[in-house]
Formats: structure tokens, C-alpha cells, sequence
């Protein structure tokens, strides 16, 4: 595959960037696209205000959720039905330094589409209404989380694993909780004017439709969004941290979840990056070929499922992971059996095969991946956005190609200590 | 005898093809990307399954990615494993109608996912052994399920919509039938429902109708059809005569109420009208109760679900609240809502919305190969692949009378309410 000669990238003369995948869809445009901001950005925007209750992540997600409650030309009422009565679907949310937006629609009402994109970026009213009714739905879904085994474990490891101000490091529900009555309106206004900014932002579009017009469209919609001096996101580093574990009961569930892993401290840039992902892959890449799945789903037969995952990318150094489902009577046995797999992976290392067979389903993957717009759109924008240019992807593959077992053994014993491997079960377990 | 493949119709850019052995294929040529989606559809699902075997299913599901005759561990082509190392995507999933197997590979490596779907139809070789390890793994995977109180509570009311209709009984089966499932009884289903005659094969994407032909032949021509007929499942479920009603008590964090109104099979002609009515009652955000119930603040959640089934099937809506006492609520502006579009029918704004709302639904839906493989599988479980095509029609042409007539199906007959109270 040549990605980069597929991909075409062109950037604006007020900066705004878009990516153009061609995709053979029919009767389909699917677009992503995103400016500075996220939970980072969030974080950075309130070291600049006066003491606030807000946290970064609650401003966020408050922030995204509210770009479709009405703007100064349209209510929320409004801009839901011509969204409805145009069958396109459009939403917001914070990533760890983004904004992003994700949209598809029929090719006839791509530009009513992009109309409301801008609208909304650059004229959103947060009414103190909408924005109550919002509150609402977030402590209700917090609430849902906050008895939630998947969700618990996975926040609590993370509060192990990543320092405060982390792009990973997530609250507590009952944090998070108090953190949404304390966002108000005026936050909200004050951060979306520090936020978008045209020059930060990138459009990934693929499916039914030209690059000519894609340039066209992105050009007439998006050159006159505001340019505010852009925020001073902060990337706190994560390094690795000494073992510890927590047990978080949750009442009249019937499964134990289980997260478990340790903080790399580097970036997917960095040298052994690649080598520690084939690692990973090895151990736990989703499906049944992963060492975990074939022993201890397959032979043991004590789990559903259970994977493993390395996440840096260009600027937040990420985690080496693992996350398995138990029942409660076969908890210990399967958290006994992940540990031990883990630890002969790392003793013992990878085989010459398994290194090859890996590195061909990598390859085969990323290929098969490719089969919609949606998924077009998503990775080019995902590069993007992490500060790569299409020929990355083609770089990363060749990297990736030319890994040796010595590569990966040396990975894994440095990163997948097991002295470091944090454990967080949640769940059906005894107070 | 020598198999044949005998062209029936092109319809909708699909060709559908008859197999000598009773074999439906279904075929579309699209090269967008160099890939080819295989999706075989068996014609059994939960509804299939007796008292005392439920889940079975579900169970055979998982056991079909164990060994069979051609492709095991011992020769170094196991089933879980052999696609997967060629880069593809692969699963199965079982649901009330129907179980699928299905992979998207590169267009090069087509044929062995064809020979992998044939030889496994009637050479699967699972055995005790295979069942005990398995079972904890559908047990956790029971278990995870239970955690989620929506899944509780859609159960519990399903149970009470449906009184002898298996759709009663969730596809992951009951406990105590899982736990006491053995290989000899599953063997006995496989040989029930595990026949071409019994399939339908969808092939979507980068492969010429040449080679598809070739290969279907090849591979799926020399299986012998079921010498018996599959058995039908008959039974009616009855007519419901008042509204039905249950409660539960659970610590989930927030209380839900859900209404279910039963309804038509999905090739019933008013099936059309009733997705309409569904959508301007409750699909996007513009919907008369997303409005109401949502955006005034009485639930932070609320959603429309009418899975297309191949029996009388059920529209059901859900509502997350934070006091169980709005339950009342909920319920009321459900049925006030329907009253009104019974009395007075929709405007044509609200008509047009919900039929852009359904075509883009559909288009999303069949963005890519893989997505529009899958779509036909839920069409041919509802019992006529062309489904989806023909709503499409369908749903262009419905009119206001249409779907104030399609309220008669949601009266306070036809409904079961359910409330889980939150605990906590």
C-alpha cells in the first residue's frame, strides 16, 4: 500500500488544513475534522482564569456537548431539525487535545452540513437552559459510571498509572460529579473564545465527492472562523511508576473487570515505540491470535476476552495495557494465569514466527481497515491532528517491516516490567 | 451428480444465485477498496430453540471456531487463527432470528475464507472437551451482560411482552440451560439447522462474478443438502388483550422506564408506515419526544428501538430518568404523543425529516462492503434479502394517512411498560 500518494493534503492560506482521502462511496461524504482544544486544551484555558471548581475534562465535554444547543441564528430546536430533515449526523466531543467533530451525510446536503459546522463553531449561545438540561445528562451518565465495573477499573488504573494534569488521567465519578454543577455559562463562553481558532483546524474528508470541491466547500466555510492566539497546551510527561493495586467493589454485579499496566514515558516517535507495539500486538491483539486470547480464553477457558494495547501517540507518552472480564470465581485463577503470560512473554521473548506472522497481519489490517469512508476519513484525520503527514503511515509500516526479535525482546523488558504493572479490578469482588 | 449454480434475478446491483444443494448466494461486484466481505447467514437464531435448550445457539456460535475436518490446530490452520493472520477481520454473532459467520479479507485472500465457511457448515468437529472450556467463556460473557441494568430490565419486559413466543427468552439462553448444555445436544442442532439449504452466502466486493461462481462451486458444490426438512418454528404468539406491566429494583446509579408496544414481522406491509411513525416519535434529535422528554429535562436519555424481525416484533422506547416517581411521565407523553399523531396525523415536515432520516440511516449503514454484507444478513434473518431495497421504496412513498393508520398498532393493548428502580 501507498498511503501518502493516496492521501492528498492541502493546506489553506489562513491555515486551516485539509486531508482528502479518494473513496469510492456511494451516496456517502464522511468528514472529521477538528480544532485545538480537548481536555489539554481545557486544562490550559482554566490556569489562565481566576479558581474555578471546573475541571478540565468536565469544561471539555461540556464544551463539545453544547456546540449543537443553539447558536445566535438558529435555536436548538432549529438546527436539530434541518440536522434531522438533511439525515446528517453530526457530533462533538474533547479528545485529549482536540475538539473533533465527526459527520456523514448524502453529497446533495453536504453543504447545508457544513453550514451548520460553521455556524456552530463560530456562533453558539450556551443558554443557561440548555445548559442546565446538559448537567442533567451528565450526572446521569456519571452516575451510570460511577456503578459501572469497566468503567471504575479502567479510571482507577489510570489514576495509578498518569500524573495530575495527564491527558489520561481521569477523575472520579463523584469528582466529576461536583466538577459539572460548578461549569457555568460564562466558562463555557470564555473558553470557546480562547478555543477555536482557524488556523488550528483540520478536515479529513473521503467518500462521495472530489478533492476540488472538497477544497472548495472547506475554503468557503471555514476561512472567516475566528483566529485567537492559540492556548499553551501542556504534555505532562508519564513515566513509569513502582506497582500498585487497587480493588474497587461494586455492588450486585456479576463480573470482575480487569485493567492492568504501566506507563511507558514515551511517545510514538521514539525508537522502541514500534518495537514495544509489536510486543503488545503479540500478547493481546484484538481477535483470537494474541498470546492472552489463545491461552487464556482458548485453552483455560477463563475469560471472554482479553487484550492488550500500547496508546502514545506524537505528544502524550502513553501506557502499555491490558484489560480481561473474570467471573468472580475465576478471577484469581485468570488474573494468575495474565501475570504469568505476561511474565514468560517478557522472560522468555517472542519467536522469529510469531514476530513474522505479526508484522503480515499488521500489514493485511491496515489494508483491510480501509474498506469505508468513515474509516478513510478517521485514520487521515487521526494522523493529522497528532502532528504526522500522510507519509508516516507509510514510514511507520516500513518500520514496522523491518522489526527483529532482538528489537522486540529489548522492548518489551524495558517497558513491560512486571515490578512496575499496575492492577485495577472492579466488580463483583469481596468488600 | 455435478453442482450448479443457476442465476435467479439481479435486482437492487445485487445477483442472487441457487445453488443445486439449496444454497441461496447473494452477490454485489464493488472494487472501492481491494477487499471482499463473505457473510454466511444460517437461518436459525434463538427463536429456533425449545424449552430447556436455550442458548444452544449461541453456544454452537462459539463452538464453531473450534476445530473442523479441514482447518484445526493439528494441521496448522486452526479457525480462529487462519483469517486473522491474513489481516481480516472476522466474528460471528447470534441474535433471535439468525447466526452469522463472517469475514472481510483482502481480495486475495477470498477463497480461503470461502473454503473456511464450507468446511465448517458440515465439518466441525467439537466435542465434549471443547464444550467444558467454552463454557466459562459463555458463562462470563453471560456475566458481563447481567451488569448492565438496561439488559436486566429489556429482558425482564420482553419476558412479559411475549408469553410463549421465544423471542421471550434473551439469545444468550437462560442459566441453568447454558450450564447444562452438552455436546451431544448441540451436535444434534448442528445436524438440525447446519445445512446449505438452510444458508445464504453473501459475497460483496472486489471479486469478478466469474470467480465467485468458480469458487462457490468449488467449495460449497459438494455438500449435500439436509435430507430432512428443517424444522419450522410455529408457534403463535397471542393476541395481547390488556397493558402489562413490570417493576424491578436494582443499584444502577439511575432509574429507567421502558415502553414496548408489539408489533408486525418486518415484511408485513405496514412495517414501512410503523419505522416512520417510530423515527417522528422518537429517532433524532428533532423527534416530537426527544423534544419532550429530553430536552425539557425529564430523562437525560432517551431512545427508539424496532429491530426488523421475522415475526411479530416489538417498538420499544427507553428512558433514563433520575427519579423513578417520572416514570408517569414518561409513559403518558409516550402514549399522549401516539394519541395525537391518531388523531391529527404528521405534518409533512415531520414526514420528509423522518424519510431523509431512514434513506441516510440505510446509506451509512451500506458504506462499505463489510457494513452492506452485514445489512443484508438482518434482511434475509427478517426473511426476504431485499428487505432493506424495498423499504427504502417504501418509506419514499408513505403518506401522513399512512402513519396515522400505522397507530393502530400502538395502543394500550399492545403494551408492556417496564421500571427498573434505581437502589442506590
Amino acid at each position: 500500500m501507498n498511503y501518502s500518494k493516496k492521501v492528498k493534503l492541502h493546506t489553506f492560506e489562513w491555515k486551516g488544513t485539509l486531508v482528502y482521502t479518494p473513496f469510492a462511496s456511494h451516496d456517502m461524504v464522511s468528514l472529521v475534522g477538528s480544532v485545538s482544544g480537548g481536555r489539554l486544551g481545557a486544562q490550559a484555558f482554566l490556569h489562565t482564569q481566576p479558581k474555578s471548581h471546573v475541571a478540565g475534562d468536565v469544561l471539555a465535554e461540556a464544551h463539545a456537548a453544547m456546540l449543537l444547543e443553539g447558536t445566535k441564528k438558529h435555536s436548538k430546536k432549529e438546527l436539530q431539525i434541518t440536522l434531522d430533515a438533511i439525515g446528517a449526523s453530526l457530533s462533538f466531543m474533547a479528545s485529549a487535545d482536540r475538539l473533533v467533530f465527526h459527520a456523514s451525510v448524502r453529497p446533495q446536503h453536504l453543504n447545508a452540513l457544513l453550514n451548520i459546522i460553521r455556524e456552530v463553531l463560530t456562533e453558539p449561545t450556551f443558554a443557561e437552559k440548555e445548559l442546565s438540561v446538559l448537567k442533567k445528562r451528565m450526572q446521569s451518565d456519571l452516575s451510570l459510571e460511577a456503578v459501572d465495573p469497566k468503567a471504575q477499573s479502567r479510571i482507577h488504573l489510570s489514576r495509578i498509572l498518569f500524573p495530575v494534569g495527564h491527558a489520561s488521567r481521569e477523575d472520579l465519578s463523584q469528582e466529576s460529579m461536583k466538577s459539572v454543577v460548578a461549569c457555568t455559562r460564562k466558562t463555557l463562553q470564555d473558553y470557546h473564545k480562547a478555543t477555536i481558532a482557524r488556523s488550528s483546524l483540520f478536515v479529513s474528508i473521503a467518500g462521495d465527492i472530489s478533492e476540488r470541491e472538497s477544497q472548495k466547500l472547506i475554503d468557503t466555510y471555514f476561512k472567516k472562523l475566528p483566529n485567537p492566539t492559540a492556548l499553551t497546551i501542556e504534555y505532562v510527561s508519564a513515566p513509569p511508576v513502582a506497582h500498585r493495586k487497587v480493588r474497587t467493589h461494586v455492588r450486585e454485579k456479576t463480573s470482575v473487570e480487569y485493567s492492568l499496566g504501566s506507563a511507558i514515558g514515551i511517545m510514538d516517535s521514539h525508537p522502541d515505540y514500534a518495537a514495544l507495539m509489536l510486543g503488545m500486538q503479540i500478547l493481546g491483539v484484538p481477535g483470537f491470535t494474541g498470546r492472552l486470547m489463545s491461552i487464556v480464553r482458548e485453552q483455560e477457558g477463563l475469560t471472554y476476552g482479553i487484550y492488550a494495547s500500547v496508546n502514545s501517540s506524537a505528544r502524550i507518552e502513553g501506557a502499555a495495557l491490558i484489560k480481561a472480564s473474570f467471573a468472580p470465581q475465576l478471577f484469581e485463577k485468570g488474573r494468575a494465569s495474565t501475570l504469568h503470560e505476561i511474565k514468560r512473554l517478557v522472560e522468555k521473548g517472542v519467536t522469529a514466527t510469531e514476530v513474522r506472522k505479526h508484522i503480515a497481519m499488521y500489514e493485511s489490517r491496515s489494508l483491510v481497515a480501509l474498506s469505508n469512508s468513515s474509516a478513510c476519513a478517521g485514520l487521515a484525520h487521526r494522523l493529522i491532528s497528532e502532528g504526522h503527514i500522510p507519509q508516516y503511515f507509510d514510514d511507520f509500516l516500513k518500520k514496522y517491516r523491518a522489526l527483529t526479535v532482538k528489537d522486540v525482546n529489548k522492548a518489551l523488558k524495558k517497558y513491560l516490567n512486571s515490578s512496575n504493572l499496575s492492577e485495577s479490578a472492579a466488580g463483583a469482588l469481596s468488600k | 451428480m455435478k453442482a450448479s449454480l443457476k442465476k435467479v434475478r439481479s435486482i437492487y446491483g445485487v445477483t442472487e444465485y441457487m445453488l443445486s444443494n439449496g444454497l441461496r448466494v447473494l452477490y454485489k461486484r464493488d472494487a472501492s477498496a481491494p477487499v471482499v466481505a463473505v457473510c454466511i447467514t444460517y437461518h436459525v437464531g434463538s427463536r429456533n430453540e425449545t424449552p430447556g435448550c436455550t442458548g444452544s445457539t449461541h453456544i454452537l456460535e462459539h463452538l464453531l471456531f473450534k476445530d473442523s475436518k479441514k482447518f484445526n490446530t493439528k494441521n496448522g490452520k486452526s479457525i480462529t487463527g487462519y483469517l486473522e493472520w491474513m489481516g481480516a477481520q472476522v466474528n460471528a454473532t447470534t441474535w433471535l432470528d439468525r447466526t452469522n459467520y463472517f469475514e472481510l479479507v483482502a481480495a486475495a485472500d477470498v477463497e480461503k475464507a470461502l473454503a473456511l465457511e464450507a468446511d465448517r457448515m458440515r465439518g466441525s468437529l467439537f466435542n465434549d472437551a471443547d464444550l467444558a472450556s467454552e463454557m466459562t467463556v459463555v458463562r462470563n460473557e453471560y456475566e458481563q451482560g447481567r451488569n448492565s441494568p438496561y439488559r436486566l430490565l429489556h429482558e425482564m419486559l420482553l419476558a412479559e411482552a411475549y408469553k410463549v413466543h421465544p423471542y421471550r427468552i434473551p439469545t444468550i439462553g437462560n442459566k441453568e440451560d447454558i450450564e447444562s448444555s452438552t455436546a451431544k445436544k448441540l451436535r444434534e442442532f448442528y445436524d438440525t439447522f447446519y445445512w446449505p439449504n438452510n444458508a445464504t452466502l453473501t459475497v460483496f466486493g472486489d471479486i469478478s462474478p466469474r470467480d465467485l461462481e468458480r469458487l462457490v462451486i468449488k467449495y460449497f458444490g459438494s455438500i449435500k443438502k439436509s435430507p430432512h426438512a428443517i424444522p419450522a418454528m410455529t408457534v403463535v404468539e397471542p393476541l395481547q388483550e390488556k397493558a402489562r406491566q413490570v417493576e424491578m429494583s436494582y443499584p444502577a446509579g439511575v432509574s429507567i422506564a421502558m415502553s414496548m408496544y408489539r408489533i408486525v414481522e418486518a415484511t408485513h406491509p405496514d412495517f414501512a408506515a410503523l419505522s416512520v411513525l417510530a423515527i417522528i416519535l422518537a429517532g433524532g434529535r428533532s423527534s416530537v419526544l426527544q423534544r419532550a422528554i429530553v430536552d425539557s429535562g425529564i430523562a437525560s436519555d432517551f431512545e427508539v428501538e424496532m429491530p426488523p424481525l421475522h415475526d411479530a416484533g416489538w417498538l420499544g422506547f427507553t428512558a433514563t430518568i433520575d427519579d423513578v416517581k417520572k416514570t408517569t411521565k414518561v409513559f403518558a407523553l409516550i402514549q399522549k404523543s401516539i394519541n395525537y399523531i391518531a388523531a391529527h396525523g404528521v405534518s409533512k415536515v415531520e414526514l420528509k425529516r423522518a424519510q431523509e432520516f431512514i434513506l441516510t440511516t440505510s446509506a451509512k449503514a451500506r458504506d462499505g462492503v463489510f457494513g452492506d454484507a452485514l445489512a443484508v444478513s438482518e434482511c434475509i434473518a427478517a426473511g426476504d434479502w431485499t428487505f432493506d431495497y424495498k423499504l427504502e421504496k417504501m418509506v419514499a412513498s408513505i403518506t401522513s394517512t399512512d402513519v396515522k393508520r400505522a397507530t393502530h398498532y400502538l395502543t394500550k393493548q399492545t403494551n408492556s411498560l417496564g421500571v427498573l428502580k434505581n437502589s442506590l
